[in-house]
């Protein structure tokens, strides 16, 4: 029933934003707040506590949240009959952002689109932030948002400085045989460095930001002094040959961002490239010998190996070749694209591993010293400290099961990783039998 | 392929490390006991715009923060709360009419996150410019930070500032006692210090044009004057548009790039190469069209850089001048061209590109020198044409500054404080002292979620203080030493 409602109220915005050039939330089918001052805020209530209530309005398009005293602020409030009460204090308030987003059937001739982040400024790296398994998860979402006709746009937007080379063969798998398949894939790169660039290599389509960069991806085992070397570097170069033929790229191309192979290109009248291994063949010198390459949008552009520039959404719409596309989701201050519900749920992904990330030291160090200290103690006064212990072991927990790829990065695989916490939980359940 | 040598492995095997140190824990294996008479609960509430509701005892008040005392597990902790953070503070009958008397002896910093009321808009006949003026001083990474930046931006912004000014002047000095203090030489770079830039560069390079679009205007016009640009802040004026030198102004000190990293050659050449391509794209954000030959030339001494003329514009090549119309900027710095000792002394070396007045101007990338700030504005024709709507940017930066000075003095107070603190005596005593020391750990922690990507972590470090991974004190690691010490309290018998 809510969820007709809030369809309903959803609908009449829609309407309302069509009709009106600086749009407030519409009177109809909404709560009123009415200040002292006489001032009028409309919208939905969202929060009603302590002697406060929030209001969520939207101006000119943008959503933002009111709060008032009802005792010193508020002259009257009127509910919206068809909207419930906000939930007492006690309850989980409602979060309006998780409010189920109704779309609009397609128009004729509508192409929808969503941004994808993969990696942000702060946390980027593949394997840990960038993961298969939270695209792979969000794929039924995206099939709601923009549909399931083949005219959806998916633009991966890639900011990341590389990271496990285990996690390159899993995410060009998921956008190559999943997303490929259902929607236009693109990928637009403000930095995509080592693993990020190999995972991407696998989209036909790659577009830069003015800044953007790609490329450096020889790989190493953490400390400068060790490169991958032998049998596994000729397996990695094995493993990109491959996957630079799903992109449609020269294999070269790839070789000059692993191993220091010199590259140089001639663009030929009727438009294509011909590459050269080395770096006086060609007219445009593209990696010089001795140097592992990385593109920046002028280099990448001159050699083709990206479609365009574009710092915008309004520039990438044109570099795509539309007039418009519907971006879905909502707008934020400060993010340059809509936030849709898959776009949302990699925010949140990397938000929860940063948290855990940032805990996961205090938190194997509080399970351990909980655990130490119940061993010290008689049985019957172990309880409490084992309840800790197991607290913490849950977080740890929830954390593999928020993001598996932890399970593998700090325990070796899954398997690892149970078997460790089985052993936990045998020395819990043996301490507290005592 | 397995990389066990990875960041996020080494944290494992930290832990697993960790795993085998003693308990370093009170010995008497006795029950825990919460203790009763831990703290008495004050009277006063303070409701928190996240919902929290705390019962417990005003401890002092300024006018952007509350001290405030509650308890946990009958384990008393002070807190201090910025008041943007507040809903409401119900004052309980013990508490003096107006609450505690504002701290006086250590002052808190002023809050960036206090929210004052917002000057209002500048009002300017609408043909005349807004722009607001920003002066960067300072240390980079310290004075000169994300954090007063985006809010000196925010607030140009809200006065809808169509141009920002930066002057920037960073300190570029050895590190060392106030005594020995001097300006670093040429030879010495800083490269490393891009990452950091980068976070300032995000601010004014991604987050201003967003912040004026979500404000319905046009992203500023931004402009650097630059009279000091070295290390990480040479890398701002690289990715404006229009930069104006000082008849001083120089911009480098980070020609170490192909030099400060050690390992095997393909690993060095993809840190270098990344690095590079990075530093690349964001002097194209200038849209000189010889982003990457200027690059090259100020971050890689081998490379040879020279200047031509073609239809009078300058153009910027790679090899050695052909021709007396051409100009070398860097040489080889092999051998007999390696700088001397008299080039070093006198600026006048070339293995590395310094930009100065003359050869950015030769160039085309500074638009003209200028002495003074009144220079500067008729040349951006500011002087009559616009209006100067940035005093609260200016201020920003300013608040900053003196902020972290004072910050670091009360830092260095709290941590001997925390140090001081003995737990000895009777159980009440030891329990004192316990919750001291949570108090003091509680208000460095507050600090340094403000202060402390300003903080300068080779004050902090020797002090004790942990550093994490990004230069900034580690709050995880003092979260886990308050655990402690409330775990040894729990374990402690009367």
């Amino acid at each position: 029933m809510n969820k007709i409602i809030r369809s309903l109220r959803a609908m009449a915005m829609a309407l309302a934003a069509i009709t009106a050039v600086c749009v407030t939330t519409p009177s109809a089918l909404a709560d009123k707040v009415t200040l002292k001052d006489g001032r009028v805020f409309e919208g939905q209530i969202v929060r009603e506590e302590f002697g406060y209530v929030w209001i969520k309005t939207t101006v000119a398009g943008v959503p933002r949240e009111e709060m008032f005293s009802v005792d010193r602020d508020v002259a009257s409030l009127e509910r919206d009959s068809a909207t419930p009460a906000p939930a007492a204090a006690a309850a989980t308030p409602a979060d309006p952002e998780d409010a189920e987003e109704t779309l609009l059937p397609k128009k004729p001739g509508e192409v929808r689109g969503v941004v994808l982040t993969l990696g942000d400024r702060a946390n980027n790296m593949v394997g840990v932030y960038m993961v298969a398994n939270v695209l792979e998860e969000v794929i039924p979402l995206l099939e709601k948002e923009i549909g399931t006709d083949h005219t959806g746009v998916v633009v991966m937007r890639i900011t990341s400085g590389g990271g496990y080379g285990m996690e390159v063969q899993k995410i060009s798998d998921a956008v190559h045989n999943e997303f490929k398949k259902r929607w236009r894939t693109v990928a637009w790169i403000e930095t995509a460095i080592s693993a990020a660039a190999m995972s991407a290599h696998c989209f036909e389509e790659i577009y830069f930001t003015t800044n953007g960069n790609y490329g450096a991806c020889t790989g190493f085992y953490g400390s400068l002094d060790r490169p991958v070397e032998g049998l596994e570097l000729e397996e990695s170069l094995a493993q990109m040959e491959r996957i630079s033929s799903r992109g449609g790229y020269d294999t070269l191309i790839m070789r000059a961002m692993q191993i220091q192979q010199p590259l140089s290109a001639t663009v030929l009248p009727t438009g294509e490239v011909k590459w050269y291994g080395d770096a006086t063949s060609g007219e445009i010198v593209v990696n010089r010998a001795g140097e592992i390459l990385t593109f920046d949008h002028v280099l990448a552009d001159k050699v083709k190996f990206s479609r365009g520039t574009a710092d915008t959404l309004e520039e990438l719409t044109t570099l795509l070749g539309y007039k418009e596309i519907n971006w879905v989701g909502k707008k934020v201050p400060g993010v340059a694209w809509p936030i849709s519900r898959a776009e949302k749920r990699q925010m949140d992904f990397r938000k929860q591993v940063k948290s855990d990330e940032d805990n996961l030291n205090s938190w194997y160090n509080l399970y351990q010293t909980n655990l130490g200290v119940a061993q010290g103690m008689p049985p019957a006064q172990r309880g409490p400290w084992l309840g800790k212990a197991r607290s913490f072991l849950d977080k740890i927990k929830n954390m593999i099961r928020n993001n598996p790829a932890f399970a593998r990065n700090l325990f070796g695989g899954r398997k690892e990783f149970q078997e460790w916490l089985k052993e936990q939980e045998r020395i819990i359940a043996e301490l507290a039998k005592k | 392929m397995t990389r066990r040598n990875s960041p996020v492995l080494g944290l494992l095997s930290g832990l697993l490390a960790g795993a085998m140190v003693p308990l370093m824990l009170m010995p008497a294996p006795a029950a825990a006991q919460n203790s009763t008479a831990a703290s008495k609960k004050g009277t006063d509430v303070l409701i928190l715009r996240k919902g929290t509701v705390l019962t417990g005892t005003i401890e002092s008040e300024t006018a952007t923060a509350v001290k405030f005392t509650s308890d946990y597990n009958g384990l008393p902790f002070t807190t201090e709360y910025p008041k943007t953070d507040i809903l409401e503070i119900k004052r309980g009958a013990a508490a003096p009419a107006g609450g505690a008397a504002p701290e006086q002896a250590t002052p808190a910093p002023a809050s960036l996150n206090v929210k004052v009321a917002e000057d209002p808009p500048v009002e300017a006949a609408s043909d005349k410019t807004r722009y607001a003026y920003v002066t960067l001083t300072g240390v980079f990474g310290q004075g000169i930070s994300q954090s007063p930046i985006r809010k000196a931006m925010k607030d140009a912004v809200s006065q809808r500032a169509q141009v920002i000014v930066f002057e920037l002047e960073n300190t570029w000095e050895q590190r060392g006692g106030s005594e020995t203090k001097e300006e670093k030489r040429d030879i010495e770079a800083r490269f490393d210090e891009f990452h950091r830039a980068e976070e300032i560069l995000d601010v004014i390079g991604k987050e201003l044009p967003d912040m004026a679009t979500d404000a319905g205007m046009e992203p500023p016009r931004v402009v650097f004057w630059v009279r000091r640009a070295m290390g990480g802040a040479a890398f701002f004026p690289l990715m404006s548009k229009e930069v104006y030198f000082h008849p001083e102004g120089r911009v480098g000190g980070i020609g170490n790039l192909a030099t400060m990293l050690k390992g095997h050659e393909r690993v060095v050449e993809k840190q270098i190469s990344l690095r590079l391509k990075r530093a690349v794209g964001w002097a194209h954000l200038s849209g000189y069209p010889y982003a990457e030959d200027l690059v090259r030339a100020m971050t890689q001494d081998w490379y040879v850089c020279s200047v031509k003329f073609e239809n009078g514009r300058p153009v910027l090549f790679e090899g050695l001048p052909t021709n007396p119309g051409e100009e070398l900027l860097t040489d080889d710095a092999k051998e007999g061209n390696r700088d001397t000792i008299d080039q070093i002394a006198r600026h006048t070396g070339n293995d590395v590109l310094i930009l100065n007045e003359r050869n950015a101007k030769l160039i085309g990338f500074s638009k003209g020198t200028v002495e003074t700030k009144s220079e500067l504005l008729a040349a951006l024709r500011l002087d009559r044409a616009g209006v100067d709507v940035g005093t609260r940017s200016e201020r920003d930066m300013t608040d900053w500054r003196t902020g972290l000075d004072r910050t670091m003095a009360r830092v260095q107070e709290l941590w001997r404080e925390y140090a001081e603190v003995r737990v000895e005596g009777d159980w009440e005593a030891r329990r004192r002292a316990r919750s001291t020391q949570i108090q003091k750990l509680e208000a460095l922690k507050a600090i340094f979620r403000q202060w402390g990507e300003g903080l300068d972590p080779y004050q902090l470090a020797p002090l004790g203080i942990p550093i994490g991974g990004d230069g900034t004190p580690d709050l995880a690691i003092i979260d886990n030493w308050i655990e402690k010490i409330r775990m040894q309290q729990q374990l402690d018998r009367r």
